[in-house]
């Protein structure tokens, strides 16, 4: 690892907390997505005469980004999701300014001793699916039910009416930008979207934008301990999140099961207790027609990324063939059977 | 003989999945060879089907 990064991250840590004895050491890239530049690292310093030994992670830009998403509204996130209870890594420092390592970063806790499953493992839960499933969408529900407003992100990304149409619009740009060539399942979903609105919202609430298996950190015991990335976090309606949670491309092969672990209608009975929400199916059919859309908008971006050598990380490749192939054949199986 | 460019490729990925990425720490460098041998196995498929699709013209 860059010698050369640690030395900058020292620097600046040590100026943050004030702690001029403070020590970078073990710094190592982990995966993290490719939004981010994703490190793990100890401090070592003295806090008033008390030694710390701290684990930490640096999540920084990259020189492009798979989407663009903005670093301060994850951090903002994970504030005010920490404040709330919910687990989430506590988070330590932001910086948008260039100057300390050469690209905008924010620091985190480390949870410790965690995996995070990869989505081409069939059952990575195992013993722990009904632990991890109902904990899983349990979390999500309690997302739902927060208030925007109380919790001090009343101010996201995001529209409080006709939220399905922002989300839509946001997409479809992000698709007219980044396409290489032309993309007609993706075309005709947003013809479908637009002409067969869903119902008004139940509420507005935070919706986290990519809540998935792999996106959470689980112990030995079946425990999730820390919901990540939190980048695209925004206001809308929490059937997004649900219909994105539920897609087909994160059920690790069997579609049954919610996300790999719990049979889909339990998951649903889990949020509605949650969130105190009630799930509408015809909401939700069109809210699952948009998640797919949407994985293929973050496809189309990541796959532009890697052609034209902006960001050469192989999950940008992946993301480009295998996950874009994937969402193209849901959306044409969903088109299919909403206009029979 | 020169080995056949899909047999080259699947059993790059069966080392790499089996045998390398085990040896690496856990972390990026062992998800990166992983996903990289994934790619190599759908590289492998596509390149049988080029071949399927040639021979069906020829």
């Amino acid at each position: 690892m860059s010698d050369d990064l640690s030395q900058k991250l020292q620097r600046y840590l040590a100026e943050k907390l004030g702690a001029s004895d403070l020590r970078v050491t073990n710094l190592s890239r982990i995966p993290g997505g490719a939004s981010r530049e994703t490190y793990r690292f100890r401090a070592r310093y003295s806090d008033a005469n008390v030694a710390k030994d701290r684990a930490l992670i640096l999540r920084r830009d990259p020189p492009a980004s798979l989407i663009d998403t903005d670093r301060t509204t994850e951090f903002r996130a994970y504030q005010a999701f920490h404040r709330l209870g919910l687990p989430v890594p506590e988070p330590i420092a932001l910086e948008t300014d260039n100057s300390p390592l050469d690209r905008p970063f924010f620091i985190m806790e480390e949870i410790e001793n965690c995996s995070v499953a990869s989505i081409l493992l069939p059952d990575p839960y195992s013993s722990y699916r009904e632990k991890v499933g109902e904990q899983f969408f349990s979390i999500l529900g309690r997302i739902a039910a927060a208030d925007p407003d109380e919790i001090g992100l009343g101010d996201l990304e995001g529209a409080r009416e006709c939220c399905w149409q922002h989300e839509t619009e946001r997409w479809e740009r992000v698709i007219d930008e980044d396409e290489r060539e032309p993309q007609p399942i993706a075309r005709a979903a947003i013809r479908w979207l637009k002409r067969n609105p869903p119902p008004p919202a139940q509420k507005i609430s935070i919706v986290h934008g990519d809540y998935r298996t792999g996106n959470f950190l689980y112990d030995a015991e079946g425990s999730i301990r820390a919901i990540l990335d939190w980048e695209m976090a925004h206001l809308g309606d929490p059937l997004e999140d649900l219909a994105w949670a539920l897609d087909p491309l994160w059920s690790h092969g069997d579609s049954s099961r919610a996300a790999g672990t719990i049979a889909r209608e339990e998951a649903i009975r889990v949020w509605e207790k949650s969130s105190g929400l009630r799930f509408d199916p015809v909401a939700f059919h069109w809210w699952e027609v948009f998640a797919s859309l949407k994985g293929l908008g973050i496809w189309i971006s990541a796959a532009r990324e890697y052609f034209e050598g902006r960001n050469p990380d192989p999950v940008n490749a992946f993301s480009g063939w295998y996950c874009l192939a994937f969402h193209n054949n849901v959306l044409a199986e969903r088109l299919s059977e909403r206009v029979a | 003989m020169k080995p056949d460019v899909d047999q080259i490729l699947n059993q790059s990925a069966g080392q790499l999945l089996g045998t390398i990425a085990p040896l690496l720490p856990t972390g990026y460098a062992q998800g990166t060879t992983s996903l990289l041998a994934f790619m190599m196995l759908m590289s492998a498929q596509e390149y049988e089907r080029a071949l399927r699709g040639s021979s069906d013209k020829g």
